[in-house]
């Protein structure tokens, strides 16, 4: 048994390892993981850093452009927009990462169980993802935002439920596959319980095809998450997020641009880290596809 | 061939079926009672049961439910708006051709212009017109859609008066619209289109036409690119969830009063007969294109043609 042990974590380590080189060695892939860093430590130490308070008003000082005292200009209430993006970093970046983060749980969920079990439980999951999966995403998440209404747990939500048909898809023939090789029947016929074989010996070996369209998703939710709120739905103006700061600022856009123009410019940013990152992932997983 | 188009065609009414029980009972279990959007906020609770029983709210789910269907997809009626009273079927129908004009033009333009690019820059890797068209492909996955409208607007119609800024009318007003909805995916099919080149390129069977002396050009479109298209063309019908879905946005932005923005204004009124009537019609309109795209598919893919063309014999090597 030690040995074993051994064995699979020299295995293991040794995967692992290939990949992280391969990745490492990806420019752009290291660039786009950067930028994304750099973005969630703005966010996350945004109290210390942003220079003003972002709720606070200074109706002396509205609608200034960029200068030395405010280095993005301020806003129609006289609100210092650096700290806004800082503080709406927090809002923008979490509900991307969290959304996934529930996506990809409830996704585990239902997918383990579709692929592991069969039979009728199956067949009831993937019809009713097959619904889910024939309304666009955006309009889900319009429907979910509406019913559940506004908020950041509220959004969440709404955000992640279009994801999960992709990924339980995905699961659920991981699962299917997995499910009749020899290490498992070996564990089956030790009398492992299903909870732990599914959770322990399927689910670690099921994962790899779910990273690149997870990463890439985040980025595709940060896009649906600002969307949803320049509508005026999900998370709502005065709460700094970068979407529904944009939203906000549209009236004052002829004469004030840069209001408009900058959070964009962070969501871009954001996404765009995020996706170089997902095609540095793919290629090292599947580096038959790079050059 | 026949078979398989009536097949298909076949699967698509349950499909649409389940879209209609699937939003019917997300609004089903909205909270807040809609009697009170109808009757205003100060109505009696007799005030309140009158609108209950005339618009039917009181019956049991599974009825309303039956109801509801078939009065949508038999009679085509969506009920009348609880607010303004209009009827939402006729207002539909007004707004349907904005919203298809948007979408089909937006959709074509990420495929027309998208693929070829994508191709063109697979063909000629590395060299400068690739690593260029990349680069602007990443920033275009990378940016939100509303917020290039927004740039456009500023830019055409607000400092150079070049292009109207929102609202309908001629053609002229289409066209940033169009192009800040296509961007995003123009941008995913060139890069799509690009690597399912690359990835045929580098098969054997064009290593081997290339050494048998068949020119490069033949190669390229006789052999690679018919091979390439199967993964393009599923993201291209990936792409046409986002525009179907984006119009929202895109009408938002531009002002264009179609199903979009109708959708929008019924869900900050909370008037919901209009909110499920405008995700269903956007829902059905989705499904339609994606079964005429599943049976261009057909015509295309020799897999599915051999299943249902040919001898016996060829059918079971298919099917195996």
């Amino acid at each position: 048994m030690h040995r074993e042990d051994k064995v699979k974590k020299i295995k293991k380590t040794s995967e692992f390892k290939t990949f992280l080189r391969r990745l490492r060695k990806n420019k752009p892939a290291m660039f786009g993981i950067i930028i994304f860093f750099t973005l969630v430590v703005l966010a996350i130490l945004s109290p210390v850093i942003s220079p003003y308070g972002y709720e606070q008003i200074d109706m002396t000082s509205k609608l200034q452009g960029p200068s030395a005292a405010h280095l993005f200009g301020t806003d129609q209430l006289g609100r210092d927009l650096l700290s806004r993006i800082l503080y709406g970093g927090r809002y923008s970046l979490s509900l991307g990462i969290l959304s996934i983060g529930l996506a990809l749980l409830i996704s585990i969920f239902l997918g383990s169980f579709s692929g592991f079990f069969g039979g009728w439980v199956d067949s009831l999951i993937m019809r009713i993802l097959d619904v889910i999966q024939s309304i666009p995403s955006i309009l889900i998440a319009i429907i979910m935002s509406a019913v559940l209404g506004s908020g950041f747990v509220m959004t969440i939500i709404a955000l992640a439920i279009p994801c999960v048909s992709g990924y339980a898809r995905v699961l659920r023939a991981q699962f299917l596959q997995i499910s009749q090789v020899e290490y498992v029947e070996a564990a089956t016929s030790l009398s492992c319980s299903k909870f732990k074989i599914m959770m322990k010996h399927i689910l670690p070996n099921a994962w790899a095809p779910l990273i690149v369209s997870a990463t890439m998703g985040v980025a595709t939710t940060v896009l649906n998450a600002s969307a949803l709120s320049f509508i005026g739905l999900g998370i709502q103006s005065p709460t700094p997020e970068w979407g529904a700061m944009l939203s906000a600022s549209r009236d004052y856009m002829r004469d004030y641009p840069y209001m408009v123009i900058i959070p964009g410019i962070f969501i871009m940013i954001t996404v765009l880290g995020l996706n170089m990152f997902g095609d540095g992932v793919r290629d090292a997983l599947d580096p038959k596809l790079k050059d | 061939m026949g078979k398989y188009i009536f097949k298909r065609i076949l699967m698509f009414i349950p499909v649409v079926l389940a879209v209609g029980i699937l939003i019917f009972t997300i609004m089903y279990f909205v909270p807040g009672d809609p009697a009170k959007v109808v009757a205003g906020a100060e109505a009696s609770e007799e005030q309140l049961q009158a609108v209950r029983e005339q618009l039917g709210l009181n019956q049991p789910y599974i009825v309303r439910l039956g109801n509801f269907l078939s009065d949508t997809f038999l009679h085509f009626d969506f009920g009348e708006s609880y607010i303004t009273g209009v009827k939402i079927s006729d207002e539909l129908m007004r707004r349907l051709p904005r919203t298809l004009t948007l979408g089909v033009t937006t959709w074509l333009l990420t495929v027309l212009l998208g693929v070829p690019l994508g191709v063109a820059a697979g063909v000629n890797q590395n060299k400068f017109g690739d690593r260029f068209c990349m680069f602007v492909a990443l920033f275009g996955v990378s940016m939100p859609p509303f917020w290039l409208g927004l740039m456009l607007v500023l830019l055409f119609s607000l400092k150079l008066g070049w292009l109207p800024s929102s609202g309908i009318g001629g053609p002229q007003y289409y066209i940033l619209p169009c192009i800040a909805g296509s961007f995003g995916g123009m941008a995913s099919n060139a890069r799509q289109a690009r690597s399912a080149m690359l990835e045929v390129i580098r098969s054997d069977y064009i290593v081997t036409a290339r050494a048998k002396g068949v020119s490069r050009r033949k190669v390229i479109y006789k052999h690679a690119l018919p091979n390439a298209l199967f993964p393009i063309l599923s993201t291209a019908s990936v792409g046409l969830a986002h525009v179907c879905g984006g119009s929202v946005v895109i009408e938002t932005v531009f002002g264009i009063p179609g199903i979009g923005l109708y959708l929008l204004t019924a869900v900050n009124s909370r008037d919901y007969p209009i909110i499920q009537a405008c995700v269903i019609i956007l829902a059905v309109v989705f499904a339609v294109i994606m079964l005429i795209v599943d049976i261009l598919y057909a015509f295309i893919d020799p897999k599915i043609k051999s299943k249902y063309i040919g001898t016996k014999a060829a059918r079971r090597k298919a099917d195996a």
